[in-house]
């Protein structure tokens, strides 16, 4: 299959991509191979940016082999995509009784960096669960295979709460080009996504406990108290522990927050994650506000890549390559770039 | 269906010499370790399936459910099944049971998630597998 053209930038602004993340429904069916999903993106015009999770899309993650590395970047040379980021993961609570140390965490995620050198990737992205010491010790060995660590700010931490403070004043310190950051634009949502509510409905989870849930996800609580006083309301209306959960993952996956916030970072914005779940009619997303979000990065300058990850395949099983199309659709339109 | 919805897929039972296996996708979109992995409540035809009735079979290896707590370097690859062998009750092939099935997951990147998947289905029993 020869290599399909990528539609050039018109302006400058951010650039487009594809977390394979998104086809996460498509892979874990076994209708798509990950080589398939590959040349899929290629050929819908999805990329150039490709991004991928380690643990999601390399077996045996962190050991990267030589011939998936090498297959790997064959890929990319052939379809004509740009590896962007490499998801990794910072699984402190790997073990049930007891978090990482410090040290241990720093020790699980070196695997994890040198795999992203391997594989080409440029930026590395890491959770709030890796502490500002662990990412601050595992500095010597991104600079010294050239990969950025980004931290991921995602709901529900917002560019103030002092979870996120804690690395900026970190990174202050250490000033090294190979820190920064990765919004995902959950953490500037304006509601939570109507068909999730409509699958927990379903389950039968009551409209009072839904409307409970929605006016916790809506308050400035930080995460902790929201998640006590939902567990609270939960177990009052007696419902189905498992739905609970499911209902529960909204405070994680999505906060209220204006999206000029991203400004005060802006600077130190290594990769974009531009989460989705669902379009209203007219095209625009339902939770997430992308008339106001993309001018914001557009306008600061950011001209880095910014992947298409589409988090309703929780939830739905629609097409996951329809529903990026559609997403690149409306990024385009707003930052005028041509199809 | 979604991962969420594929735990147990409509030909998933198998009736064994032994008893039954049960076919079982990961409901979570990366690989997770087993110590991330608790085999909840499973029930056949309404009757409670003792633990020390079950094994999880992952990378062709064996595990009890009290077991899984401490293989944190043994991963559930997303693609791959794991097969849950019951050495109870025994049915017939051809035959038909509602298997009712609990699987929670603690992803470690999320402490204190626990991420609770219920299944509820009437699966119609395939042959032996050898």
């Amino acid at each position: 299959m020869s290599a399909s053209p990528q539609v050039p930038q018109a302006v400058d602004g951010p650039r487009l991509g594809t977390t394979l993340f998104s086809l996460t429904n498509e892979f874990h069916s076994r209708r798509f191979t990950f080589e398939q999903l590959v040349a899929k993106v290629a050929q819908l015009n999805l990329g150039p940016g490709l991004e991928i999770v380690g643990f999601q899309s390399v077996r045996g993650f962190p050991a990267v082999s030589d011939e998936f590395a090498a297959r790997f970047r064959e890929l990319m040379a052939q379809h004509g995509l740009v590896p962007t980021c490499l998801g990794l993961n910072s699984d402190i609570a790997i073990r049930r009784d007891r978090l990482m140390s410090t040290e241990e965490s720093v020790a699980y995620h070196e695997p994890q960096i040198l795999a992203a050198a391997k594989l080409g990737f440029p930026v590395a992205r890491y959770q709030f669960t890796a502490s500002a010491e662990v990412v601050r010790r595992l500095v010597p060995l991104a600079e010294r295979v050239n990969v950025k660590l980004g931290l991921e700010i995602h709901a529900p931490y917002k560019v103030n709460s002092p979870e996120v403070m804690a690395y900026r004043e970190m990174y202050d310190k250490v000033n090294s080009p190979c820190l920064g950051f990765i919004p995902d634009f959950g953490a500037t949502a304006r509601t939570v996504p109507p068909p999730y509510l409509d699958t927990l409905r379903n389950r039968g989870i009551s409209e009072a406990l839904i409307k409970v849930a929605l006016d916790i996800w809506m308050s400035e609580d930080e995460l902790p108290a929201k998640r006590a006083n939902f567990a609270r309301e939960a177990r009052a209306t007696g419902a189905d522990p498992a739905a609970a959960s499911a209902l529960g993952v909204i405070f994680n996956i999505l906060v209220p927050q204006d999206a000029r916030a991203w400004q005060e970072i802006m600077s130190q914005v290594i990769h974009v994650h531009a989460k989705f779940y669902d379009f209203n009619a007219d095209g625009s997303e339902v939770c997430i506000p992308y008339e106001q979000i993309l001018p914001v990065f557009r306008d600061a300058g950011y001209s880095g890549y910014m992947s298409s990850e589409w988090e309703g395949q929780m939830y739905s099983d629609a097409d996951g390559f329809e529903m990026l199309r559609k997403h690149h659709a409306l990024c385009r339109r707003i930052l005028r770039i041509g199809t | 269906m979604t991962i969420h919805d594929n735990l147990i897929g409509e030909d998933a039972l198998t009736a064994t010499s032994r008893g039954f296996d049960l076919d079982l996708r990961l409901p979570w979109y990366r690989a997770l370790p087993l110590s991330t992995v608790e085999i909840g409540e499973l029930r056949v035809d309404g009757q409670r399936v003792d633990p020390s009735a079950i094994t999880l079979e992952v990378n062709g290896k064996h595990f009890r459910p009290n077991e899984l707590p401490d293989r944190v370097d043994e991963w559930w690859y997303v693609l791959d099944s794991a097969y849950l062998h019951a050495t109870a009750p025994h049915f017939e092939p051809g035959s038909e049971h509602d298997i009712d099935f609990i699987l929670t997951l603690y992803p470690p990147y999320i402490p204190g998630l626990a991420w609770v998947t219920k299944s509820r289905k009437r699966l119609l029993a395939s042959g032996r597998r050898s």
